[in-house]
């Protein structure tokens, strides 16, 4: 049995199911993402596992020991909260050495291990200060450090880094994941911001309306979404509607609006591709190439053009709606708004997503 | 599926609010009970004072005799004229506040608000020792020339507003205060950035906006003259009665408890009908305000 | 910044005159050295706040009012925190109309609280006891600490709680060590409020206080119907820089608007 299993956990407020039968494993000193917009039932998720919120249905097990009905204060838990959750009235020191005082840690060996653990954080010097004498930064080392402390069997981390600058927060995302690393503590992250999500997990857990939608690396999630949610929440995709006019070995022709195009036969595809069925012809924006018109899959006209430093953003108004392209900067001016364009992309880059009738 | 200990969590709220219950059951409700029944016992000093007889007579004489007219109307009217008085001066007065800097801001709020802090003995002290007939005012004005007698406003219904306007015109501040407080100053720059004068800018976006805190403000203002008691007592003297003071004459002068009894219910229903009444239009009007 | 025109200066200014008139006349009237009310003209004289200290009556009054204060201040914190608790964190049948019953007493005329608690404690027995009028008291305090209690515990972010028991505390020390430090200041806030209203009230205390347990401001009321002398004036004094005292450190604290707000409605 892996380290910690979720088994067909549900939760039911009153006529809302907000989290239905997610199942997970989670192998020990794993990164963890649970990704998804708000009211995905990731947060409910993360407080059943912590005991603040009772499953409808379901189990529990951490390192093969069913905790379900346990007791939030017996499990051996560290979580950091998105506010921190500091206690405003306790110094630093006495933050961290909270827990180690609840478990009956004897004095001397008490202040090694918060010492320790605040050296790890680099807050060493701040032991003495209040949490309002803290930068945001600094609360949230805080936070990890107190939770770290009580060496927990699983750290859970609610959106701990939502609070902070844009800034802070990318060197935070390096410098927790490297903590992690150091410490080798099984680790959830809960989040919405799928960017975070991949450059600190192992693995992504992506929910959606309550479920569990799909649970892969980041890069397999983003290169093989298993549905155009995941595609559309893993970074941005173009998406053009359509049906599947045949299958072959090799290839899928879709019917769009206005033309038939090719694509790659998807490795992931949740179904088999019938004959007729809707579907989503996928691109993301980085692996279209613009080309001159003739050697072009689809033409259209550049209608805006933003410069973003390493890279610019297209919109190209096309027969099939606007297209978005992402192309590297590679130090010359890229065509100006509003010439005519060529766009172009491999075959195998495409993915086919099933589509709802009416999507 | 059933939480460990859900049983407790249903009955842990009623558990945490039974000592505090227990109590109001015992000695607001009972009294206020034994207020309401006491109101409608007969009272005759020649059989024994209160008698074990229960009959509407004691509103009948409360509500028929002009003597006690004349207190409830001066009761109200003072309160109007409190009420108006607080709205007039101290509207204004929280809005100079509102556009003060700060360390002046605070200074002027503690004289304001300070005095609430102050028994009402002792401020209404300071006014009867103002304008007594031998009082600073007196003394300064016939000192100055600028009057030959003494102005008389102890004992009467003018020197009883101005004291009781300065009693409780901080609760008017306060409250206008705290409904300045949830504007956004930037509406304000940008009435101004618009074209519209300041003056038009106070009447047409913050005057609107503040009117829930004038509104609640003089509503409180009201219901406490109406019961104020001190004040009018000691700058009213035996002559000028108001409900409050008349209700304490009957229990504590003439020992008439039935009647005392029934000018305090009166007194109270009068209370609570206006100001639960008084709520439900601000409610109404100032919905969308409050939201 | 907004300034304001000489005009409403003009106007604050004239306002706080206004408030202070009163309240300095009470102070310079204090130090006169004659045997009626007058200002201080020849000279400022102690002669008065010296009397204050051989009139027992007076002292004996001052010090029921405050035992009055603190044990009714007391016992009304007592009743609002747990009831505080159960209002922020429990939705429960009857949730509004407890709350409601419990901020009642501020649309009771406090002469109306008086006659009632005279004809109660008199059938029950308890008129001219201590305990008697501290109850009386803690129905009247009752709303403004049950406002400010409340007001931090609604306030208070309770994810900090989800923290220590996720460290290993057990509710009660959950309690003990987290959530009371941490609504603290408004529960002191609460206290002294309390304590203030408890002091300063008069109307109510005036039908329940026996010859016995006459409070502080039902001895003045009753000393000033009588007769205003520099006496009054100088006790008055005397309570207004005491209150001073506290109104300072109540505002670098809390600051007096935010405390107030509660007092008002």
């Amino acid at each position: 049995m892996s380290f910690l299993r979720l088994e067909g956990l549900c939760k039911q407020f009153g006529d809302f199911l907000a989290v239905d039968d997610v199942s997970l494993d989670i192998e020990k000193g794993e990164f963890v993402s649970l990704l998804g917009p708000s009211g995905c039932g990731k947060t409910t998720t993360l407080h059943m596992i912590a005991g603040f919120i009772e499953p409808t249905a379901g189990r529990v097990f951490i390192n093969g020991k069913e905790i379900t009905r346990e007791r939030p204060n017996k499990r051996q838990l560290g979580i950091v909260f998105q506010s921190y959750a500091l206690f405003p009235h306790m110094s630093v020191f006495e933050n961290v050495s909270f827990g180690l005082e609840m478990r009956k840690v004897r004095g001397g060996e008490r202040k090694k291990r918060v010492e320790e653990t605040l050296g790890l954080v680099h807050l060493g010097d701040f032991a003495g200060r209040y949490p309002s004498e803290l930068s945001g930064g600094q609360q949230q080392r805080v936070a990890l450090a107190r939770a770290l402390v009580i060496q927990p069997e699983v750290l859970l981390l609610d959106e701990p880094l939502s609070a902070l600058d844009a800034k802070i927060r990318e060197d935070m995302q390096i410098e927790l994941r490297a903590i992690q690393r150091t410490v080798g503590t099984t680790t959830i992250l809960v989040t919405h911001d799928q960017a975070e999500a991949m450059a600190m997990s192992d693995r992504v857990a992506v929910m959606n309306t309550g479920r569990l939608v799909q649970v892969d690396p980041p890069f397999t999630a983003y290169e093989h979404p298993g549905d155009s949610f995941v595609s559309r929440f893993l970074g941005k995709s173009n998406m053009f509607s359509g049906s599947v006019e045949s299958v072959s070995r090799a290839e899928v022709l879709v019917r769009t609006s206005t033309r038939i195009m090719e694509a790659a036969v998807p490795r992931t595809a949740t179904a088999p591709l019938a004959s007729g069925a809707p579907v989503f012809y996928s691109v993301r924006p980085e692996k279209i190439h613009l080309v001159g018109e003739g050697e072009a899959r689809l033409t259209g006209n550049v209608e805006a053009r933003i410069f973003l430093g390493n890279h610019w953003v297209f919109q190209i108004a096309t027969e099939l709606g606007t297209v978005i392209v992402v192309s590297q900067n590679t130090g010359e001016v890229a065509v100006a708004e509003g010439a005519r364009i060529g766009l172009d992309w491999e075959a195998r880059e495409v993915r086919v997503l099933s589509r709802e009738e009416n999507e | 599926m059933s939480a460990p200990g859900s049983h407790a969590v249903s009955t842990r709220p009623y558990l945490l609010n039974a000592p505090a219950l227990g109590l109001f059951l015992a000695l607001f409700v009972a009294p206020l009970l034994m207020t309401f029944l006491l109101s409608f016992n007969t009272f005759d000093m020649n059989r024994g004072g209160i008698l074990d007889e229960y009959s509407w007579v004691n509103y009948l004489e409360v509500l028929g005799d002009s003597y006690f007219h004349e207190i409830f109307l001066r009761t109200l009217l003072i309160s109007l004229a409190v009420t108006l008085l607080c709205v007039l001066l101290g509207t204004p007065e929280a809005y100079i506040l509102h556009r003060m800097a700060s360390p002046w801001k605070s200074i002027c709020m503690l004289v304001i608000l300070g005095p609430l802090l102050i028994s009402v003995v002792v401020r209404t002290l300071g006014w009867a020792i103002l304008i007594g007939s031998n009082g600073v005012i007196n003394h300064a004005l016939i000192g100055m020339g600028l009057v030959d007698q003494p102005i008389k406003l102890m004992f009467t219904n003018t020197g009883m507003v101005i004291a009781l306007v300065h009693v409780l015109i901080p609760f008017m501040v306060l409250s206008v205060w705290a409904s300045l407080q949830k504007l956004d100053p930037r509406v304000e720059s940008a009435g101004l950035s618009l074209g519209a004068t300041p003056f038009v800018v106070l009447r047409r976006i913050v005057l609107p906006q503040i009117m829930p805190g004038v509104l609640s403000g003089s509503l409180i203002v009201f219901a406490l003259t109406a019961s104020a008691f001190a004040t009018p007592s000691i700058l009213g003297g035996r002559r000028l009665k108001v409900v409050a003071t008349a209700a304490y004459d009957e229990y504590l002068g003439t020992l008439n408890w039935p009647l005392g009894a029934a000018i305090a219910m009166l007194l109270l229903i009068a209370n609570v009908v206006i100001i639960v009444s008084y709520n439900k239009y601000i409610e109404r009007r100032y919905a969308q305000v409050f939201k | 910044m907004n300034r304001n025109t000489p005009l409403a200066l003009a106007f604050n200014l004239i306002f706080l005159l206004f408030m202070l008139a009163p309240l300095v006349v009470v102070c310079l009237v204090a130090f006169t050295s004659k045997g009626y009310i007058s200002l201080p003209s020849d000279g400022f004289s102690l002669r008065w706040f010296k009397a204050i200290l051989d009139n027992p009556h007076f002292i004996d009054a001052f010090y029921l009012s405050f035992y009055l204060g603190v044990a009714s201040a007391t016992i009304a914190i007592g009743l609002a925190l747990p009831a505080s608790l159960a209002f922020a964190r429990y939705r429960f049948a009857g949730r509004e109309v407890f709350l409601a019953f419990f901020l009642s007493p501020l649309m009771v005329p406090h002469i109306v609280l008086g006659v009632s608690f005279l004809s109660f404690l008199t059938s029950v027995g308890g008129y001219g006891t201590f305990l008697g009028l501290v109850l009386c008291h803690v129905i009247i305090i009752m709303p403004y600490a049950l406002r400010l209690v409340l007001a931090s515990v609604t306030g208070m972010d309770r994810s900090a709680e989800k923290a220590a028991t996720s460290l290993g505390a057990s509710p009660w020390v959950t309690f003990r060590r987290v959530t009371l430090p941490m609504i603290l200041p408004g529960v002191a806030g609460g206290w002294v409020l309390a304590f203030i209203t408890s002091f300063d009230e008069l109307t109510m205390s005036v039908f329940v206080a026996s010859p016995s347990t006459t409070t502080l401001p039902v001895r003045m009321y009753q000393h000033i119907t009588e007769t205003i002398d520099p006496l009054i004036a100088s006790l008055s004094a005397a309570l207004i820089f005491v209150t001073m005292i506290v109104m300072f450190i109540l505002d670098r604290a809390y600051g007096l608007d935010r405390i107030l707000v509660g007092k008002g409605k």
